[in-house]
């Protein structure tokens, strides 16, 4: 398919300024309105590029955008979206080809637009994307769900010429957002499903899933799309042991929490140590596990510590698990990875630092949050709905060792529970609102 | 052990001939079945040919397990109150002609019973070798006096209180249960409050939707166990026995790309959590043949719709029908003997969900198959 034809397919406002192409999912997410705003800045010529692993729902997202635009009165002939990724393509398209290729009718009084999905098919795209910036051609945003091949060829072009913005799979909030009727906010219809929590957990934040019923062909999808394509697809071409990486992600969500031992997993794997930190970052770079240091006051105490590893989702959690959700140990590293997805989120709207902490064997904390302000909140996870007392007794010692200022026990009963010198937060209040909860208000 | 197949006998008041065509019509047996459990009980042959009354053959029935199932299933599903395996059992005979089925009709308690079809409740009785239909006095006095006045009593609170709601006018899905017993529950038992904060006690799963999984302490009121106020799904637990779980209307929309669509496997599993929890309530504090009434009320579901077919392909393909009355209402509350539903739960809702189907003009063959042939379970894959 030639590529003016494609263009015409793939922008049908140009031919009905009416048309919106994703009327069907009228839900948003938290960075939606962020980039929407972004965008109509036009005092601001950087770039954006949206980063995160397949399925979160990138492409939605800029569909959504173009949607939005339009609505908000940006001129149809205006705006262009391509997705370098249509298998319609037979010859490489470059990306100032799609740029080039200006319909009839634009407004110069405003400016062009241009969505770009799945960019890193576009042969030297970081080149263009600089030199696009400079020369203001429009305001652009960029996905693609390969961190590490953008970071490797764009870092230094990036600077100051576009922001790499994450996004990750869905958060509790916005799970209930999809699961709400168009004029209802998350709190009313968390009302009338109490136990939306336990969905969350169980599929994940992938929003395709989420409305699924079927949670075994979830979790198979899970495997299929994201340990087949997305490895296979997204790290091919980077001369690395593709079946060896693909084993070794599999080990990490089983494990995921667990403090990781390369030189234990390069023997498991007949590799070497070094190439497995390597695919190890390369799987972070992707966005599918995340590493989370153990906290030192020192900054290089921390550095000479191994980090634990978890899966980037509860859902892939569930997906690899070798025993059902229902076992204690897999329910616990579902939890974890629940609430660290949401800790991210908070540590980085804060700039605060996140780690966990360890002193011996018996004191550590699943999590610590050191925000810019100094206050230092020591977080504990339990999928157990009833608290023992000896785990807040620990939680106390462990955070009077550590110094921290705060100690939160989220736990996995439906009721906030009093335990002394310690918050309690069930699990469903500290997803809904993790942000009102570290701040110590009712959210 | 099994009676030999009875070649050469007559027909008799415990004793009826079908020949293997009558698998096609399970109405007939259903009807013969029903006339026993209204009568002395007796056994029902499928697969003998008969003249004059008399067994001459054996017809062969080809799969006979598959027939078995098949035919348990609809008699399970027509007969009311439900039948549970003590008082009617199947089994297959074959005794070198061929398998024949014997259904076993035992004594029953909780009469009248009535096979349902299009056109209503059939109330029959078996007198001799003849099926006659039951007159409304058979009706009135099939069960004995005491149990049938604590049955009028019970069906009489629960239809006043179904007018209680109907004279609010809020949108409102409603459930109510009262035993036909004299009832004293301890509602200050510990375990009564697990029941409603964690679904796993009573069956229910974790992340299903159900009437136990509520976020605040339950409290104590007057005579009864209540779900805070703050709460929009309620649930509450009388020290009569008396149960009732509510929800407004819009907890059963889901997400379907038209308004005030209710999404079925949600319905269904809101159900059935009640009967379980039911269930888990009433151990130990009612007996197994004591009856239960069960009302189910939906009011102002006016213009909601409701899709034949369980989610998945095709689904959103189906024709939806559109609830054109003011409120669901059952005609006559359900009951069923709390064995039904201490052993049976989800076959118990199933028969509620069945009559909201027939609600909203949707057969029984497109009700979404969640429910397992064999056990009768709710099913949903975790």
């Amino acid at each position: 398919m030639i590529l003016a034809d494609l263009l015409q397919d793939q922008n049908p406002w140009w031919r009905d300024g009416a048309i919106r192409r994703v009327r069907g999912y009228p839900v948003r997410r938290d960075l939606q309105r962020e980039i929407l705003s972004r965008v109509q800045r036009l005092d601001d010529r950087r770039a954006i590029v949206l980063l995160g692993p397949r399925q979160v729902g990138k492409t939605v997202l800029l569909l959504q955008l173009a949607d939005d635009l339009l609505t908000a009165g940006l001129p149809p002939q205006n705006l262009t979206y391509f997705d370098f990724s249509d298998d319609r393509i037979t010859v490489e398209v470059m990306a100032h080809e799609v740029v080039e290729a200006q319909p009839v009718g634009v407004v110069p009084e405003y400016p062009r637009v241009f969505l770009l999905d799945e960019i890193r098919s576009a042969p030297k795209w970081d080149l263009w994307l600089k030199r696009a910036v400079d020369s203001r051609v429009g305001r652009i945003v960029a996905t693609d769900s390969a961190a590490r091949l953008l970071r490797d060829g764009s870092q230094e072009s990036g600077q100051g010429r576009w922001d790499e913005l994450y996004i990750e799979g869905l958060s509790f909030r916005e799970f209930i957002r999809l699961h709400a009727s168009p004029e209802e906010d998350e709190e009313a219809r968390l009302r009338l499903a109490p136990n939306l929590h336990e969905r969350y957990l169980a599929l994940g934040g992938f929003p395709e899933y989420v409305l699924s019923e079927d949670f075994p062909e979830v979790r198979r999808r899970l495997r299929s799309d994201i340990a087949e394509r997305a490895i296979l697809r997204d790290l091919s071409g980077l001369g690395v042991d593709l079946a060896r990486i693909k084993d070794l992600f599999v080990y990490l969500l089983q494990d995921s929490g667990a403090e990781f031992n390369a030189e234990a997993r390069a023997r498991d794997l007949g590799a070497d140590p070094r190439s497995v930190r390597e695919w190890v970052r390369l799987l972070n770079d992707s966005l599918l596990v995340f590493p989370l240091d153990r906290f030192a006051r020192g900054a290089t105490a921390g550095l000479r510590s191994k980090s634990k590893i978890f899966a980037a989702d509860p859902g892939l959690v569930t997906a690899f698990a070798s025993f059902p959700i229902q076992d204690p140990t897999v329910r616990a590293r579902v939890f974890e990875a629940a609430v660290f997805r949401h800790l991210r989120e908070v540590a980085r709207d804060r700039e605060a630092r996140l780690g966990y902490y360890r002193q011996r064997e018996d004191l550590e904390i699943d999590f610590v949050l050191e925000d810019p302000r100094d206050e230092l909140v020591a977080i504990e996870v339990t999928s157990n709905p009833r608290l023992r007392a000896d785990k807040i007794e620990r939680l106390r010692r462990a955070a009077k060792e550590l110094g921290a200022d705060r100690r939160i026990l989220i736990h996995g009963g439906v009721l906030d529970e009093q335990a002394e010198g310690v918050e309690t937060i069930a699990i469903q209040r500290f997803l809904f609102d993790p942000a009102a909860c570290l701040q110590g208000g009712e959210p | 052990m099994s009676d030999p197949i009875p070649l050469g006998k007559k027909e008799g008041p415990r004793l009826e001939f079908k020949g293997a065509d009558a698998l096609k019509d399970p109405e007939k047996i259903a009807r013969e079945v029903v006339a026993m459990l209204n009568a002395e009980g007796g056994k029902v042959w499928i697969g003998l040919r008969e003249e004059d009354g008399r067994a001459v053959a054996v017809e062969p029935i080809a799969d006979p397990e598959s027939e078995k199932g098949r035919l348990l299933n609809y008699l399970v599903d027509t007969i009311e109150p439900a039948i549970s395996n003590s008082m009617v059992n199947i089994e297959v005979q074959d005794q070198g002609q061929g398998a024949v089925l014997g259904v076993l009709v035992g004594p029953a308690v909780g009469k009248p019973y009535a096979f349902l079809r299009k056109t209503g409740r059939h109330f029959v009785v078996r007198v001799g070798d003849r099926i006659r239909p039951m007159t409304r006095e058979e009706i009135f006095h099939a069960a004995d006096p005491a149990t049938s006045d604590r049955l009028r009593t019970s069906v009489s609170k629960t239809i006043e209180e179904r007018k209680e709601v109907l004279a609010k006018g809020e949108e409102l899905f409603w459930m109510h249960f009262e035993p036909a017993v004299e009832v004293s529950l301890d509602i200050q038992d510990a375990r009564f409050e697990e029941f409603l904060q964690n679904p796993q006690v009573t069956g229910n799963r974790a992340s299903g939707w159900n009437f136990s999984q509520f976020q605040y302490r339950p409290r104590i009121r007057q005579d009864r166990l209540t779900t805070s106020s703050e709460e929009l799904l309620k649930a509450e637990i009388r020290r009569d026995g008396g149960l009732v779980f509510s929800a407004p209307l819009e907890a059963f929309y889901w997400k379907g790309r038209e308004e005030n669509q209710i999404w079925p496997p949600l319905l269904i599993e809101y159900i059935v959590s009640a009967l379980r929890l039911a269930r888990a309530i009433y151990q130990g504090h009612v007996h197994p043949g004591d009856a239960v009434i069960v009302d189910l009320l939906l009011t102002r579901l006016r213009g909601w719709i409701l899709r034949p077919g369980a989610p998945g392909v095709w689904f959103a393909a189906n024709r939806p029908r559109t609830f054109t009355d003011d409120d669901f209402v059952l005609p006559q509350p359900l009951v069923f003997r709390f064995e039904e539903i201490e052993s049976e739960p989800d076959r118990c809702g199933y028969r509620l969900v069945e009559r909201f189907y027939e609600g909203f003009g949707i057969r029984r063959e497109d009700i979404p198959n969640l429910f397992d042939a064999q056990s009768g379970r709710l099913v949903f894959p975790e």
